[in-house]
């Protein structure tokens, strides 16, 4: 399974990066919105992490542009930020994010838990 | 263009009586005119433009200074004036014509186009009226100084009656944009607070994912082997780290929960099917204590109520886990019933119970109970709380009950 994240946080990569590797997932990372969606149309992982408050490009725009080009609009992409749900929830869903986990509430062990579900895990 | 308030009175002063002048001048003027001129219908369209235009000219001034409250003295003097127009003139039906356009441009100075049509509409109908009974000979006859006092009359009528409505109509529209604004103001307040309270919970939250993350990944040993007085001093960073997340989550959900921008997303529900849902997902929990854990259901089917579906259940996930924590055995027994026009909802269990001190006491943030020293490990004291909060949005009651054999908590929504 390749998992992409993307964060502006080197130490977010650093740490969820490490757990998702010990587990045999094949993790890259870009702490830049728009290199983040030129690795995702070149690399196609099967999922894609997404920060929301990043300089140059918000989350959201990344989200946005992820699903109107053809190459990744398919890839899940799964928000993990620390804005509350109640924040920009509802905003994720209408552009298409399949789901919403805030940092603070999920620990490495339960990302690659959620990680580890998702359908189209083949390990 | 604003003027201090002294120089706005002078400038104000000095541009009507500068008015004034050029009218009275106008009409003297007109009143030397040889009658082989003034016989002709141009002098009244000559003396009406020369009027408008100077009353123009003082509203234009007018609308530049600050407003002063010389409404009453004003009027009283532009009647005088009126009067003192009409009988310089020698011939009060040649040159009154003109002077009906006074009311009309009185109103003008204080209203936008608008409403100023419409009051010189009113002004027009009053002056058909007038000019129609004149013309049927229905106005008193008379000497030439009794005709002109019935025309002072009715320029005094028509006059105050369209500057009183004008200034009437131009009141409400000031209360009504003040109204708007500040109505736009406090959505602006709203927002702000709204953004702050998104704001603080990231800056809060960015640092403790780190924490919790990174204690986590080392209590279960992702990052190499610890040693035992390192691997305590783990735990607690962990532990610490989780309930820190926690409180900071319930802080900002009862920030959430008191600011202007929340609002409940009220839905005609069973109440019942939620109290099911809920009940199901800590019948584990209550096996594991073996407590005896039922839901009881009312014998009649409870009516559907509007309720907020995800605040109701964080309301009953609350009270129902509180209750198995503090129940070490026995039983927990969920309760629902009709009571007057409300849903009475009753969590009892037959664990510590409430001291009859705290009952009121307990809903209270970070209430922790007789003795500050039982200080429970887990939970952030905020529950209750929330529960509280959330209750009161929907217009409900919450509240404890102690017995010997334990406590029971209940709360009560209105069913209309």
């Amino acid at each position: 399974m390749k998992v992409l994240i993307i964060d502006d946080e080197e130490t977010i990569l650093k740490m969820y990066g490490t757990k998702l590797s010990m587990a045999k997932i094949e993790v890259l990372t870009s702490e830049d919105g728009q290199k983040g969606i030129e690795m995702a149309a070149k690399e196609k992982p099967d999922v894609i992490l997404l920060d929301i408050i990043m300089p140059n490009i918000n989350g959201l725009d990344v989200l946005k542009m992820l699903k109107i080009r053809d190459e990744t609009k398919n890839i899940p992409v799964y928000l993990l930020t620390n804005l509350p749900q109640e924040a920009s929830g509802e905003k994720a869903k209408e552009l298409g994010a399949a789901g919403y986990m805030v940092k603070a509430e999920f620990e490495p062990q339960k990302l690659l838990e959620k990680i580890q579900s998702l359908p189209n895990n083949d390990q | 263009m604003k003027l201090p308030n002294h120089q706005n009175n002078r400038f104000e002063k000095a541009a009507e009586i500068i008015t004034w002048v050029i009218i009275i001048l106008v009409l003297i003027f007109i009143s030397f005119l040889p009658s082989s001129i003034v016989n002709k219908d141009s002098v009244y369209i000559l003396a009406g433009a020369i009027i408008a235009f100077a009353l123009f000219y003082y509203y234009v001034i007018y609308k530049l200074m600050t407003r002063t409250k010389r409404l009453y003295l004003k009027n009283i003097a532009d009647i005088i004036f009126i009067g003192i127009l009409i009988h310089l003139t020698k011939d009060f039906g040649v040159y009154f014509f003109a002077l009906y356009f006074l009311p009309i441009v009185a109103a003008a100075l204080y209203l936008e186009l608008i409403s100023a049509l419409l009051i010189a509409t009113v002004a027009a109908a009053f002056i058909a009226l007038e000019i129609i009974l004149q013309s049927q000979g229905l106005l008193p006859g008379g000497s030439e100084f009794y005709l002109g006092a019935w025309q002072i009359g009715i320029i005094l009528v028509i006059t105050l009656f369209c500057r009183f409505l004008a200034l009437q109509l131009k009141s409400e529209r000031i209360a009504k944009e003040e109204q708007l604004a500040k109505v736009e103001a406090l959505k602006d307040e709203a927002k702000l607070e709204k953004e702050f309270i998104t704001l603080t919970s990231h800056q809060l939250n960015t640092p403790l994912s780190i924490i919790r993350g990174y204690s986590s990944m080392l209590e279960c040993g992702d990052l190499g082997k610890t040693a035992l007085n390192q691997k305590e001093a783990i735990t607690e960073i962990y532990k610490n780290s989780v309930s820190m997340a926690n409180l900071v989550a319930e802080l900002l959900n009862i920030s959430h929960i008191q600011s202007q921008t929340f609002r409940l997303q009220t839905e005609r529900t069973q109440i019942g099917d939620l109290i099911e849902k809920v009940y199901k997902n800590f019948q584990k929990a209550a096996e594991q204590k073996k407590l005896d854990f039922k839901y009881i259901k009312p014998t009649k089917q409870l009516p559907e109520i509007y309720l907020d579906k995800i605040e109701i259940e964080e309301v009953l996930k609350n009270l129902i886990e509180n209750a198995i924590i503090y129940t070490s055995k026995g039983k927990v027994s969920i309760f629902a019933e009709q009571k007057d026009n409300n849903i009475v909802v009753k969590i009892q269990d037959t664990g510590v119970g409430i001291p009859a001190q705290d009952k009121e006491k307990i809903f209270q943030p970070f209430f922790r109970g007789q003795s500050i020293l039982e200080i429970r490990k887990r939970g952030t004291g905020l529950g209750l709380y929330i529960c509280k909060l959330l209750v009161e949005k929907h217009h409900g009651k919450i509240w404890a009950q102690s017995s010997p054999a334990g406590s029971t908590f209940a709360f009560s929504l209105p069913i209309a």
